[in-house]
């Protein structure tokens, strides 16, 4: 974060510390000291009990101020130090609610810190935020939203890395399957735990889904993920995105008959707008490699209006009628589309999986916590 | 002003007004319905040909020959394209690229026109269309994250050529796309329905030349097939004011080339068109230009 950046978060951090209840933080106590706290490089000032302090108070942007400059080791070693009495320091009756917190806090520091090259260590912060949480015997209801939010943080992982990656001891994908073993247990039969399972077994299948063949040629089916997802699919919650998932399987490897129907079927069973934009764009494809072009656009049409900013159903349709010879219509299309991309197209973070529930867990969370 | 000196100003009016008329039209063509517009560089020894008008070529549309009107393409206003990759491996050199658009865009006349294309994950707009006289707005200029080449090219290829005006796209990459869903053969079936000219400048840096030379270079045959077929061609370059120094190549091959304009006869309107561009004089000469068109 270059500082400019930080400035207004430094007003915003010190407003938040002096308003703190008398005697409840030393988050207060280091904030009224110092005045040339501005002066200082707020980050190295700002300790990761005094940033969780403020992430409790709805300060969620705290977390890059101690996650970005540090080694994620440092904030597990002060959140072990720390925050076991924080989490009890308003009694029993708060103290699940505050052991989410921390352990939110803690998933949202280990994002950052995937991204460095201690990326490992973010994984042993989850698990200590994951052993924080099993502490109370009966999980908040909240706490779902928390496991979901880890399946997304790793499959993202996972995603853009090899499987093969190797932590210190263990790879992500051995912290994958402890997570789901614990998920399962803390929150039994829930849809997300198998679609989770599904994908990991994906991902090792395909490796890379970027180079599947989506017009010509095919991959071979993997029979497995085909049956957990068929599995998942029977579940009414995962139903659309278990059938997109399978979809696209059925059409890399060459059946797009197969991969039409159960995209079909995806497209009306959803009424959330990502799942409904994939569908029909991958439907679109199924429909392009059997030749059927009209229907293809049209497909390509629906995904676009279920989500205007995807740049991929954009670029598709307007390929499409160029290819009619609309070419009024698709240079429009690509011009908008140029003018106002966003990096928020469903088919980008496709082949990182449930990673595209993390910014709604994320939020659910924040909300649940305060 | 008297009756007989108004009269005369005004006849001197209409003069000079259809001179100037006159003049215009000499650098238009003739119209009709299905025009078709196509760039054509001739070359002797690497050197290009000057003074060719219509009558030294020969143009044959799905084997007829067609009567064409030429013109320098230099003569015409020019639409240009630039289209940089932004991925993460540039993310660096946002500062330096920058500043070579700025100077590229020096290499224009007053004239043309300049718009400017990023791609990483996707494909932005900086800015449309504009004189590159202007200041230029590069605040949407960003760098970082994969790279969308073939996505890219199918956006920059998505193009109609204005009437009276010249257009070519350039595109500069490391070749190595990422996250594209456009495949190859889309793209070939999308560059033989595009007017554009594609050239484009994988931009290598003395570690990617050192890699080559250890593990072979990357395949730029489909690539550079695609370039060719739209009329335009593949280059590499080294990653050193690279978009300067192309498009001053381009540019100037662009100026020496020659528009050829004909109105389809003697032909069905709609399908393939495979076109061929010969010189009637002797010699010889390379003439490189688009392979044909979709007509209907």
């Amino acid at each position: 974060m270059t500082r400019a950046r930080a400035l207004p978060r430094i007003v915003v951090t010190v407003a938040l510390l002096v308003a703190l209840p008398a005697g409840r933080s030393a988050a207060r106590d280091k904030a009224a000291g110092p005045v040339s706290w501005p002066q200082q490089d707020v980050q190295s000032s700002l300790s990761v009990m005094d940033a969780l302090e403020l992430y409790e108070l709805g300060d969620p942007e705290v977390i890059k101020l101690v996650a970005t400059p540090r080694q994620i080791g440092s904030i597990e070693l002060e959140l072990i130090k720390g925050a076991p009495a924080w989490i009890k320091a308003n009694g029993p009756r708060e103290a699940p609610r505050r052991r989410l917190v921390a352990a939110t806090f803690a998933i949202e520091a280990a994002r950052h810190g995937l991204e460095t090259i201690d990326g490992w260590r973010s994984l042993t912060l989850m698990e200590w935020a994951s052993t924080e949480l099993r502490v109370d015997r009966t999980p908040l209801p909240a706490e779902r939203f928390w496991r979901i939010a880890v399946v997304a943080m790793l499959a993202d992982w996972l995603g853009q890395f090899p499987v093969t990656s190797i932590t210190a001891g263990e790879t992500p994908l051995t912290w994958f399957e402890k997570h789901l073993g614990f998920s399962e247990q803390r929150f039994p039969k829930d849809p997300r735990w198998l679609m989770a399972r599904a994908f990991i077994t994906e991902l090792r299948a395909i490796q890379s889904f970027l180079q599947r063949p989506l017009l010509e040629g095919k991959v071979l089916i993997p029979n497995d993920v085909v049956l957990l997802y068929e599995a998942a699919a029977k579940t009414p919650a995962v139903e659309a995105e278990a059938n997109i998932r399978l979809g696209y399987i059925w059409l890399t490897g060459g059946e797009p008959d197969r991969a039409i129907d159960l995209l079909t079927r995806a497209a009306t069973s959803t009424d959330e707008n990502d799942l409904q934009y994939l569908a029909h764009l991958i439907r679109g494809w199924a429909l392009t490699r059997l030749g059927r072009h009209g229907d293809a656009v049209a497909a390509f049409r629906r995904a676009h209006e279920s989500q205007k900013d995807g740049q991929t159903a954009v670029l598709w349709l307007a390929n499409g009628l160029f290819l009619q010879g609309q070419r009024e219509e698709a240079v429009s299309l690509i011009d908008g589309s140029l003018k106002s991309a966003t990096e928020t197209d469903p088919w980008h973070v496709y082949y990182r999986g449930p990673f595209r529930l993390w910014p709604s867990m994320i939020q659910q969370l924040r909300e649940a916590i305060r | 002003m008297t009756r007989p000196a108004a009269r005369i100003a005004l006849a001197f009016v209409v003069v000079i007004a259809l001179s100037l008329a006159a003049s215009a039209r000499t650098q238009q063509f003739r119209g009709g319905v299905d025009v078709v517009t196509l760039d054509v560089s001739v070359t002797q020894g690497n050197v290009p040909v000057p003074g060719l008008t219509s009558k030294d070529f020969i143009v044959t549309d799905n084997g007829v020959r067609q009567s064409v009107d030429a013109v320098l393409a230099g003569a015409l206003p020019l639409d240009l394209t630039l289209a940089v990759d932004t991925s993460g491996s540039v993310e660096h050199m946002k500062d330096e690229l920058k500043r070579q658009v700025r100077l590229a865009a020096g290499l224009l006349k007053p004239q043309d026109r300049i718009r400017l294309l990023t791609f990483s994950w996707v494909a932005t707009q900086v800015f449309d269309l504009q004189p590159a006289s202007g200041d230029l707005p590069l605040d949407r200029f960003t760098a970082g994250g994969a790279t969308s080449l073939n996505d890219a090219l199918a956006a920059a290829l998505m193009r109609i050529r204005p009437a009276g005006r010249g257009e070519l796209s350039v595109v500069f990459t490391d070749g190595r796309d990422t996250v594209s869903s456009m495949s190859m053969p889309m793209l070939e079936e999308l560059a033989r329905r595009s007017d554009v000219p594609l050239h484009v400048y994988i931009v290598r840096t003395p570690e990617d030349v050192a890699e080559d030379a250890r593990f072979g270079r990357p395949d730029l045959g489909p690539i550079t097939r695609l370039a060719e077929s739209t009329g335009g061609r593949l280059d590499s370059i080294l990653a050193d004011n690279h978009i300067t120094v192309a498009l001053a190549r381009v540019l100037d091959d662009y100026r020496t080339s020659y528009t050829l304009r004909f109105t389809a006869t003697g032909v069905a309107r709609t399908g393939w068109h495979e076109l061929a561009v010969k010189l009637d004089r002797p010699g010889e000469f390379v003439v490189r230009a688009r392979k044909g068109y979709f007509g209907g």
